[in-house]
């Protein structure tokens, strides 16, 4: 059963019509606050998004997959988002949730995978299982082959010199206890300093606390400024001899600013300092060059960029690389092994004990595939948009205060935004919004409570977007919000 | 005059005689309550929150040995005689009194009157706003017990909690936390573990809570975003905490989590510990 869909309360747009390609109504859906449109893809807007192994998912049984694309006048086309475009390819963003078609807006934690991504999962399941680096015979060949070619994905993807710069780890935080457990355990002295920021994450600050414990280094924080963003002066007074590395963010998962990295990193040199880079709220979203930006450390997490969960990246300069000892031991990142001692292999096999996450790192080449075929300009350009949209549609709502930095022509925030609403409790909010709007958002701290309590509050909200958002979205979310916060106004 | 010896006598027998009419009026009270008790008991409706006689409704409990199990007091109004259920008191989850305590046997009946109460909210939106009546008829919480010991440890909402046994030996709670929500739970915990005997607190289990289906309660597995299963966690644990301290046998050891401080690395963590204490809840 097929019906037509159209956004009744959405100003008159002229990018969203009806379309051959139908979605069947979710019997559930009673009071639909707006509807999705499934649309057709057009051919021309995504070049190659038709090669990564993708498929039109398609709800209703009338429609074939690969339906030719309807033809429809040239400005109309040109006039849809990058939102309306890709969310075809999202069969989780199609549900409904408490009775109101979802509007998940939690992509800071993780991202939604695209049907090229599910798709590739499981034919590698399905045809190429086989373990790796282990076998001689086809199927392992052909399974090494994969992973490897999104060992090569990935070390493209953010522009490393060497494949073999790329370690394939768990996720972010696994990555970033790498480093610490093998680089920083073998170089670091009693005396010695880490900087970082009051802004980082969990992860990227508890591994360093232990590692001090143990050698004796002192971790030191660069507070905020009060526009909310790291002080950069603060940060270059803190730079001494003495500093032997810096563990900094790229974007901030709750404050949204952007640091200047390659700035950073040029100051980080100078002192002698080497410099881990949290990327796991930049990879996804934008263009990231190591080579441009020079650092020494690069980490990122897959599930938050389209990719599956379970796997997650650690760049490391192959001459830092080569030097680290391993942080876990086992098989694959042998050379010899004898009862009393072994040697080791080469990076990155050094650093990749036992059978990796064989399925999920291909599925990442996949997300990678997904990505540029968009291209990260485009998603970035896009999100900037997005961001200036949210930020501004939240700035509407009164006794609200968002965390982190105003965007400006030179100032461009993540699009994210962390917020309080005077006298209710973040967590009331995203209970409500969830329960009566089917509005996904995040509350608590973030995985970030030094930040929090620098900005003097026990936690906040978060709505986080992607590519795969929509401004309608974000209007269905401010008027959820304000719906959440009458309530709460007139029930206390 | 006072010092009037016959006065005295008279006093004395006014008092006797008083006290003798109140301890009967007591136990006929408490004959009242057993058959009313005794009726629900023998004919289970589908509302076994319904009591015939609306005199009992508005009884104070007396306090009764703990043997006497047969002995209920009825503190809870049936929703049916609640003209607009959407609305304001009578709440089942109003906490009780701090100077009354409730016989044995009370938290099941309460926790069936407040599940009743929520299952007679069709909508969702009316569940929340109950729960959010409940957190608003919650007694304020002593700013002398919003200390880091009786933090209650999830990551979305702070919660506070104290937990006291009284001269009966039985458990007395209270609670309080920034999110309203949060709260409106607390205040269903407390209202129905308020005065409960330890066993009592030690059987509930999460589950039981999540008949109340309304709004947070989704999450039904062991999760620290579970803030409200957290609290009647850390009311079991406290509670054996301090019922063994009573008996003078040593609590049970915190589980080996990590604080990484400025002062080193020790062993520390109520959630962990609260993990630890429920699942060895049966053997504890």
């Amino acid at each position: 059963m097929a019906a037509l869909c159209h956004f009744p309360s959405a100003p008159a747009s002229p990018r969203l019509f009806p379309l051959s390609r139908l979605l069947s109504p979710v019997s559930r859906a009673s009071k639909p606050q707006y509807l999705l449109i499934a649309a057709s893809r057009i051919e021309n807007s995504i070049p190659n998004a038709s090669t990564a192994g993708s498929r039109l998912r398609c709800f209703s049984s009338s429609s074939n997959a690969a339906a030719s694309p309807v033809a429809l006048p040239s400005d109309e086309r040109e006039s849809r988002s990058l939102g309306d475009i890709t969310r075809p390819d999202f069969p989780i963003l199609r549900q409904v949730v408490n009775g109101f078609n979802l509007v998940y807006f939690d992509n800071a934690a993780t991202s939604q995978k695209p049907s090229a991504v599910l798709d590739v999962l499981n034919e590698y399941y399905e045809t190429c299982n086989s373990n790796v680096h282990r076998g001689v015979h086809y199927l392992s060949a052909k399974a090494t082959d994969a992973y490897e070619e999104a060992r090569t994905k990935v070390a493209t993807f953010v522009n490393a010199m060497d494949r073999r710069e790329i370690v394939f780890t768990r996720n972010a935080t696994e990555a970033i206890n790498l480093v610490a457990y093998s680089w920083g355990l073998s170089n670091l002295r009693s005396g010695d300093e880490i900087l970082l920021t009051v802004a980082e994450h969990h992860s990227a600050i508890v591994p360093w606390q232990i590692v001090s414990k143990k050698t004796g280094a002192i971790l030191k924080y660069v507070g905020l400024t009060k526009e909310e963003v790291p002080d950069l002066d603060l940060l270059k007074g803190l730079l001494s001899k003495n500093t032997k590395l810096v563990v900094v963010h790229h974007v901030s998962n709750v404050l949204g600013s952007v640091l200047p990295i390659d700035d950073i990193v040029v100051w980080s040199h100078n002192v002698g300092a080497k410099i881990l880079v949290d990327a796991c709220q930049s990879v996804p979203h934008m263009i990231v060059d190591v080579q441009k930006l020079g650092v020494d450390f690069l980490v990122a997490s897959s599930h938050k960029m389209c990719g599956p969960t379970g796997v997650g990246f650690l760049y490391g300069k192959i001459e830092l690389l080569s030097s680290m000892p391993p942080f876990l031991g086992g098989g694959e990142m042998i050379s010899d092994v004898f009862q009393d001692y072994s040697t080791y292999a080469e990076p990155p096999s050094r650093f990749e004990a036992g059978t990796p996450a064989i399925g999920e790192a291909i599925g990442l080449g996949a997300a990678i595939d997904y990505l540029s075929s968009i291209s990260m300009q485009r998603i970035h350009n896009y999100e900037v948009e997005l961001s200036n949209y949210l930020y501004h549609s939240l700035c509407s709502v009164p006794n609200l205060h968002i965390y982190g930095p105003a965007p400006s022509e030179t100032v461009h925030r993540a699009a994210l935004c962390s917020f309080n609403v005077e006298k209710i409790h973040p967590t009331d909010i995203a209970t409500f919004l969830d329960e009566q709007h089917g509005v996904a958002i995040r509350s608590g701290h973030h995985c970030a409570q030094p930040l929090h309590r620098a900005l003097g509050v026990t936690s906040s909200a978060r709505a986080s977007l992607y590519f795969y958002n929509t401004k309608e979205e974000v209007d269905a979310f401010i008027q959820a919000l304000k719906d959440t916060i009458d309530f709460f106004t007139s029930t206390l | 005059a006072r010092s009037d010896p016959w006065r005295k006598k008279k006093e004395g027998r006014e008092e006797t005689r008083a006290k003798a009419e109140q301890s009967g009026r007591e136990r006929e009270m408490v004959v009242m309550e057993a058959a009313a008790i005794g009726s629900r008991f023998l004919n289970p409706g589908p509302n076994p929150n319904s009591i015939t006689n609306p005199v009992l409704r508005a009884v104070p409990c007396r306090r009764r040995q703990p043997r006497l199990l047969a002995v209920r007091c009825v503190q809870t109004p049936s929703p049916r005689h609640n003209p607009n259920p959407a609305r304001g008191p009578p709440l089942s989850c109003s906490a009780v009194a701090s100077d009354q305590a409730a016989p044995a046997g009370i938290p099941r009946h309460r926790l069936a009157g407040l599940v009743d109460e929520f299952r007679s909210l069709s909508e969702p939106l009316d569940r929340v706003k109950r729960l959010l009546a409940c957190a608003a008829s919650l007694p304020a919480f002593p700013e002398a017990g919003r200390v880091p010991a009786n933090r209650v440890m999830g990551c979305t909402a702070q919660v506070w909690l104290s937990v006291a046994v009284d001269e009966l030996g039985r458990m007395r709670f209270a609670a309080d936390s920034d999110s309203e929500i949060t709260k409106g739970f607390c205040a269903c915990l407390v209202s129905v573990l308020d005065g409960a005997l330890p066993e009592e607190v030690l059987e509930l289990r999460p589950e039981d809570f999540g008949d109340l289906n309304v709004v947070g309660l989704p999450v039904k597995a062991h999760s620290r975003i579970n803030t409200w299963h957290n609290v009647l966690i850390s009311m079991q644990k406290r509670t054996k905490a301090l019922i063994a301290k009573r008996e003078g046998r040593p609590s049970l050891d915190p589980f080996p989590s990590l604080v990484i401080g400025a002062d080193g690395i020790e062993a520390k963590g109520s959630y962990a510990e609260a993990q630890v204490s429920s699942s060895s809840n049966k053997s504890g």
